[in-house]
């Protein structure tokens, strides 16, 4: 009984230690940029906002919706990851790894071509679709009749169907001249986010956020192994599907307005999983939280490293996730020897 | 020996084919001449343009796609037999992406040398490559053996992760430098001359042949680890002679022409079909389909967007990606 009080207040501990770690992570975010600005600036900005200070444009403008989107991207990246480890018992289910940002990038640029003047609510359609088509492919041919595809398979899969929309898209950019724009919004970037792209993209994925979390008893259930979940009476498809739905939504909307950001996905929920233990509403609450934070200093970073030009932050995680995800081949031998 | 001569006979097909499509592809482009001109250009002088657009512009672009091609097969083609993984390719294992970053590095930070890039770059590539291969090996070096499950995965990581650092620093690149780093990142030929193809020929006129030669130990080391060193072949050492020969073809043509991926993939298993898995033909085999892909892809891309052209390394993707997800769909790995 004491262990478990102590467990819980832990875990509000470190919920709230992550709470403050992102505000105050978002806070030196605005503060930081090339513009240059200061604590008292950035304040005046918010409370006091004066339209003809270029600064308090640059803040209120280029910097906040920045940053706010990285929250929003980072927590929709790494919530996505974690449902989509929980329902397929993937460890390595990231969105770049299963050709869904590729699939979402493909679509994209297809838009741009065939409607130049798209509103960004389509770009947002386009890009969910993209994503369940790369996702379906991954699926559709890497699974090969087998109910549960070995994660080798889809990961194999995955690069190939990345590969295969990535030079589409490619294609397209280089036959219509979007080149320089898409690439380095193919590599995942936060470059150039505004206000209108977050109010349309926000009520999605902060919907999809919450019935995310809503999924977390039944992914606990679920991590048992199928055959104790049915024994338990959970409906194992409905789960998957609504795991499934939420996830995507989750990953359309990202790439819709940051580009392709891989490996975050993956290396998030196992951090969580570190940190909250195998209760899956621990994993996926601290998922959510631990992909803002990473994102905002990942986007710090890429936008410090090589200032004033901007380094896609997708290129960052991804410098980042690759050791992480090799390391986790040789953890899964582990469990795979112990069985 | 009937089977040898049939094997012969479809080497000679595939040579013409390979022959006739780089007849077709030099008349593949913007300007449109004719077949006559293309064949008297060829022999001898003509008029001044005919003889500037076939000498100085399409029939270096064609040899190097040619070359990075025919490199790539085999290199694909040694890689899948010496991993055992029909899976394996040169781009799929990261050793383009190594490769390709040492070029980078070498493009970037040493320009006090770009006067002799025709010696250095592909070193660069080289020692890009045998990074990646050393990495992998000490990566897929599991329980005593040579997974080759995690040298594929090793390579999937391995690629991701050297792409994204190539992006890291190529951002930092001006603008016009970026085109065209983006451009040969694709895989392309675009814009190669005689200077591109004179520094790969002399190095696949050495590695084709010593890894030609190997080819007896090839079909020994298929049999797997126990079996070769029970029919007394040196299988680690005979291992890294192989991998490195592979590695020095793939990062030859990768100085040239960029990432191509998955030439090395596709080309092995199409000769498969036609030459079986005896490696004497299958080497040989698998050039010349790489040959074949590579021309006919740059053709292709330029005919397919006129006046615009689409790099090489797209259109391969493009075909092979698909027959990649078929071959892992066949396979149960």
């Amino acid at each position: 009984m004491q262990s478990k009080i102590t467990k819980t207040w832990n875990r509000k501990l470190l919920l709230l230690l992550l709470g403050i770690s992102i505000i105050a992570a978002s806070f030196l975010s605005v503060c930081i940029g090339v513009a240059g600005s200061g604590f008292a600036e950035v304040w005046s900005a918010i409370t006091n906002f004066n339209p003809a200070s270029s600064i308090h444009q640059v803040i209120m403008e280029l910097r906040l919706p920045r940053v706010v989107g990285a929250v929003l991207v980072g927590a929709a990246l790494a919530l996505s990851g974690a449902i989509m480890q929980g329902i397929g018992s993937n460890p390595f289910a990231d969105t770049g790894l299963l050709g869904i940002n590729a699939g979402a990038g493909f679509m994209v640029s297809l838009g741009m071509v065939l409607f130049a003047a798209a509103s960004f609510r389509w770009v947002m359609l386009l890009s969910f679709l993209g994503a369940a088509m790369g996702v379906g492919c991954t699926y559709g041919l890497g699974a090969a009749g087998g109910k549960n595809a070995a994660p080798v398979r889809l990961l194999l899969a995955g690069a190939a169907v990345s590969a295969f929309f990535t030079a589409l898209s490619q294609g397209l950019s280089l036959a219509f001249g979007l080149a320089k724009d898409l690439s380095f919004w193919q590599a995942g970037s936060l470059n150039g986010i505004t206000w209108e792209q977050i109010y349309l993209v926000s009520p999605w994925m902060l919907g999809a956020i919450v019935l995310g979390l809503f999924l977390g008893p039944s992914l606990s259930v679920l991590a048992l192994g199928e055959e104790s979940a049915v024994g338990l009476g959970l409906p194992i498809q409905t789960v998957r599907l609504v795991g499934i739905i939420v996830s995507l939504l989750l990953a359309g909307c990202s790439v819709s307005i940051a580009g392709g950001i891989s490996f975050l996905g993956l290396i998030v929920p196992h951090i969580a999983r570190f940190l909250a233990g195998t209760d899956y509403r621990g994993i996926l609450l601290v998922s959510v939280l631990i992909g803002s934070l990473v994102m905002v200093l990942a986007d710090l970073c890429g936008r410090m490293i090589n200032a004033p030009y901007d380094t896609p932050v997708g290129a960052l995680v991804s410098a980042i996730g690759v050791p992480f995800f090799l390391a986790l081949t040789y953890r899964k031998r582990k469990e795979a020897s112990g069985r | 020996m009937k089977k040898n001569s049939k094997a012969i006979i479809a080497l000679c097909i595939l040579l013409v084919t390979v022959f006739v499509s780089m007849v077709l592809s030099l008349n593949a482009g913007y300007s449109n001449l004719p077949f006559t001109k293309i064949i008297q250009s060829l022999f001898g002088a003509v008029d001044q343009e005919t003889n500037l657009i076939i000498h100085k512009l399409r029939l270096p672009r064609i040899l190097a796609a040619l070359l990075c091609g025919g490199g790539l097969g085999l290199s694909g083609c040694v890689l899948q037999s010496v991993t055992r993984n029909p899976l394996a390719d040169p781009g799929i294992l990261g050793i383009n992406a190594g490769a390709g970053i040492a070029v980078l590095v070498f493009m970037v930070f040493f320009p006090q040398l770009h006067i002799a890039s025709k010696t250095f770059m592909p070193i660069f590539a080289f020692i890009g490559g045998m990074l990646v291969v050393f990495f992998l090996y000490t990566f897929a070096f599991r329980n005593g053996r040579l997974s080759n499950t995690y040298f594929l995965l090793g390579g999937i990581g391995a690629a991701a992760g050297i792409q994204s650092a190539m992006l890291i620093i190529s951002t930092g690149v001006e603008n016009s430098n970026f085109q065209m780093l983006s451009r040969w990142l694709a895989g392309s030929v675009w814009g190669t001359n005689w200077n591109h193809v004179l520094t790969i020929l002399p190095y696949l006129l050495i590695l084709i042949p010593i890894t030609v030669s190997r080819a007896k130990n090839l079909d020994v080391l298929i049999l797997g680890e126990e079996p070769a060193a029970g029919l007394g072949l040196k299988v680690e050492y005979e291992r890294r002679l192989l991998l490195f020969l592979a590695v020095g073809l793939a990062a030859a043509c990768i100085a040239v022409c960029g990432g191509l991926s998955f030439v090395g993939l596709v080309s092995p298993h199409i000769a498969k079909r036609i030459f079986g898995v005896k490696h004497r033909f299958l080497l040989t085999g698998s050039v010349l389909f790489g040959m074949l892909l590579c021309v006919l892809s740059d053709a292709v891309g330029r005919i397919i967007i006129q006046p615009l052209e689409l790099p090489v390394g797209i259109i391969v993707s493009i075909i092979s990606a698909p027959y990649f997800l078929y071959l892992l769909r066949k396979q149960t790995v």
